[in-house]
């Protein structure tokens, strides 16, 4: 009894000292400093960096690498990987632009469609990856050929124009002074932030990414929650089809190529254990405004497109490696 | 025995946040001895173990190595002073054979090339003088897991070794393996080497081990020789009071309705099982008991319905339930009737990233949410009141489960399926590495649940311990019931005939 006591005691001392540890030991805490020494760096380098107006235009710019990055971070979470996505983003604009377009499709329906496109493909990955046991990766890795394919095949190589006025509105439209695609990307994050947080679906993800066998014994119906992550993922990227879409005001099948690798960046720069079971999403935002101010700033900065690709994979690898060193 | 000390720990001390695991501890291990350390979950044995080999840094205290005081700031430390650890998770490549692992890192090269002969011809040797003839080339994946560990024991003896560091190692075996383990160990004993021997069984301890050191919540209690001291004294000493005899567990008076809550017809699973007829009544404590081997486990797992069965019929409340996977996990999920306790936690119970939260709500986020979002007080109290109640020791509920000792583990996972209102609770061997106080409390908490009218169906392969506390016990043997004995019936001796002999 009186050992227990003191057992207490001390654990209320050193609850103290661990909610001013908590603070310094926030998950992945060094990606926002590095967001916030990178924001700084900027403003010191060129006075155009710090202005209203070009944060807007940054987060416009990240706007679909968000949208997409939020759904892969779902996938990556539950132990998979997409990299389907930038096909899955083609794909969803030439649907959009083709069926506005060539069949006179009333605009709202055509995005629908878009996005309802993208989550077909990411319900073929995810029977692909639980019904055929085929590890995500591989799967994706041929999805993501088959997609941008069937983009081409759809336009038949060319490039879908003329489509109503109101088809530019969803990329290029404002709300009061926040474009429309930024406010998309901010609903999005706050769904699935809500959904990883609050429910347990997002429960089930977690498990799932950190031990599939013990899922599975818990009683979690692995299987259908990993093919809905990858309908969610396919349907955000689809989303961002449609906007990037409606901000091209075009149909092209050669858009978005590599958007994928961009989109992982975002979700391993913030933090998100590429093995599962790990990872937030607000770092995930994090990572995806890094990515924008970064091209940003070095655009503002003049330098070389060559150069950028050195730096934006550098940078990745020094976020990451410092917090695997601060984690050892 | 000469006093020869090879080892000594003096003064050591170790704090984490909230729990003092190691205070003041001071012994002695000698040369060429078997040196048992046991204690309840959370006395301080792992925490121990890791300050020497190197996992952990000792906040204070000295170690000494043939009376020369050694600093072991990282397993390679440790290593190099001839500190040896044989994990429970063996480090071995399991795709390659037993030649490339002992020789992994090492290998004895002609001209640039492995020269296989060589090395296969040492290997047989090393494993002749112990009296084990085995091929070489054998893949380690299809050796038994007595022969594995030896393989990985034998693989640290490549370099000089002086102590080996040996935690619960017979978990995973059965009997016989256990008996080719021991005679191993006998034999490296007689080269000088010393064995720091961490095991909850006391009948093993009695037979390896030349003398013991007890710890208790990190306490130092004392170090006996085995032969000076009898078990009763030992637990004693374990669990600070005199502990009741495991048979006194039994609770007679429960109440077992006459009313089948599960039936099991002709069950068959690939080769496995065969022919398995059994019925369970509403609350009743049904043990499980065979050898290693002998189909336990697959039983469990076909009733869960993570195997699909090949013939026969589960009948659940007078119901058929449909064969296979999907549909049973669906039942085990949805309807609140099974709950699965499985014999490996770390791979197959728990999320070891996640926290204990996390871990003891997962099957209960139906029940706890409304409208898809989950009650987090609700949760928090759930949670709680069973950390309270299962005296489950953890700094924090959002500590990462990993974090915590076997038997708290083992506890978190229990938690899991008590609070999401299972009426029937599968355990694949509950009390395998836990201590007697763990032990003791798990038998209790059977009996409770039992008043409860939920079911507990359980395999132990530990005879005394399925026969104190079961109701009635099926004998397994080569995938068959042989024989379901009810408790007035009960003979250790005829049980242990059924699991043995044709």
């Amino acid at each position: 009894m009186r050992n227990e006591q003191i057992t207490s005691e001390k654990v209320k001392i050193f609850s103290f000292k661990a909610s001013v540890k908590k603070i310094f030991s926030i998950e992945n805490i060094g990606i926002y400093l590095f967001l916030v020494a990178i924001i700084i760096f900027f403003s010191l380098m060129t006075s155009a960096f710090l202005t209203l107006s070009n944060f807007i235009v940054i987060l416009r710019q990240v706007s679909i690498i968000g949208i997409c990055a939020f759904g892969e971070a779902f996938v990556v979470i539950s132990g998979g990987i997409d990299l389907s996505v930038g096909s899955t983003v083609a794909l969803s604009g030439v649907v959009a632009a083709s069926l506005a377009n060539f069949f006179g499709v009333p605009v709202p329906l055509a995005f629908l469609a878009g996005i309802a496109a993208g989550g077909c493909t990411g319900f073929l990955n995810g029977t692909l990856a639980t019904k055929a046991k085929i590890p995500p990766i591989i799967v994706t890795l041929g999805t993501l050929t088959i997609i941008r394919g069937l983009a081409f095949i759809i336009v038949g190589g060319n490039t879908v124009f003329g489509m109503p006025v109101s088809y530019r509105i969803l990329g290029r439209g404002y709300v009061g002074f926040v474009p429309i695609p930024v406010l998309i990307m901010v609903l999005v994050f706050a769904v699935f932030f809500i959904v990883l947080n609050n429910q347990s679906f997002g429960r089930h993800i977690y498990a799932i990414g950190s031990n599939e066998e013990a899922a599975v014994i818990s009683g979690i119906n692995v299987n259908r929650t990993k093919t809905i992550v990858f309908v969610l993922c396919g349907l955000m990227a689809g989303l961002g089809g449609a906007i990037l879409s409606s901000r091209l005001d075009s149909g092209q099948a050669a858009t978005a190529q590599g958007l994928e690798l961009d989109v992982l960046t975002a979700v391993v720069l913030g933090g998100v254990s590429i093995a599962g079971g790990k990872g937030r999403l607000e770092s995930v935002f994090v990572g995806v405004l890094i990515i924008g101010i970064l091209a940003n700033g070095m655009v503002l900065l003049n330098i070389q497109h060559f150069y950028q690709l050195v730096i934006k994979g550098a940078v990745l690898l020094l976020a990451v490696g410092l917090d695997m060193l601060r984690k050892r | 025995m000469q006093e020869e000390k090879l080892i000594e720990f003096k003064n050591i001390t170790k704090t984490f946040p909230g729990v003092v695991a190691l205070n003041n501890v001071t012994f002695g291990i000698r040369k060429g001895e078997v040196h048992a350390i046991v204690g309840e979950n959370g006395a301080g044995k792992s925490t121990l173990v890791k300050i020497l080999s190197g996992v952990q840094q000792k906040d204070e205290g000295r170690i000494f190595i043939n009376s020369k005081e050694v600093k072991t700031k990282t397993p390679k430390d440790a290593f190099d002073l001839g500190i040896t650890c044989i994990y429970q998770e063996l480090p071995l490549a399991l795709s390659l054979s037993i030649t490339d692992n002992i020789f992994l890192g090492q290998e004895i090269k002609k001209f640039g090339f492995l020269n296989k002969f060589q090395q296969n011809k040492i290997v047989k040797e090393f494993f002749k003088e112990f009296n084990i003839d085995i091929n070489p080339k054998t893949i380690v994946g299809k050796l038994s897991m007595s022969i594995q560990q030896i393989t990985a024991i034998i693989k640290s003896m490549m370099k000089e070794a002086i102590i080996f560091i040996m935690d619960e190692p017979t978990a995973t075996l059965g009997e016989h393996e256990i008996e080719i383990l021991f005679d191993f160990i006998a034999k490296i004993k007689k080269k000088g080497i010393s064995i720091l021997y961490i095991s909850h069984r006391m009948d093993e301890i009695f037979d390896i081990a030349d003398r013991v050191t007890v710890l208790k919540d990190g306490n130092y209690m004392g170090t006996e020789r085995v032969s000076d001291i009898t078990k009763n004294e030992l637990i004693a000493l374990i669990s600070g009071k005199n502990i009741h005899n495991a048979s006194l567990v039994y609770d007679s008076t429960r109440k077992i309705q006459n009313e089948n809550v599960l039936e099991v017809k002709h069950l068959c699973y690939s080769d496995l099982l065969k022919d398995i007829d059994f019925s369970v009544r509403k609350g009743e404590i049904f043990g499980i008991t065979g050898l290693v081997g002998a189909g336990k486990t697959e039983l469990l797992k076909c009733i869960y319905g993570l195997y699909s069965i090949k013939e026969g019929k589960i009948i659940l409340n007078g119901k058929s339930v449909g064969n296979g996977r999907k549909n049973k996990v669906k039942i085990a999920s949805d309807s609140f009737v099974f709950g699965f306790v499985p014999e490996d936690r770390k791979k197959e119970g728990l999320f070891l990233d996640l926290s204990v939260i996390q871990n003891i709500s997962i099957s209960s986020l139906g029940f706890l949410s409304r409208l898809l979002f989950i009650n987090k007080r609700k949760e928090n109290n759930l949670v709680k009141k069973y950390i309270k109640d299962l005296d489950i020791k953890t700094s924090g509920i959002n500590k990462q489960v990993k974090f915590l000792s076997g038997g708290n583990q083992q506890k978190v996972i229990l938690s899991r399926w008590l609070s999401s209102k299972k009426s029937i609770l599968l355990m694949d061997e509950p009390t395998r590495g836990i201590d007697v106080k763990a032990k003791v409390e798990i038998y209790k908490l059977m009996n409770k649940l039992s008043k409860e009218e939920i079911s507990v169906i359980f395999s132990s392969s530990d005879v005394s311990e399925i026969l104190s506390i079961s109701d009635r016990v099926a004998v397994m043997r080569n995938g068959r019931i042989v024989e379901i004995l009810e408790r007035k019936d009960f003979n250790k001796e005829r049980v242990l005939r059924d699991m043995l002999i044709d």
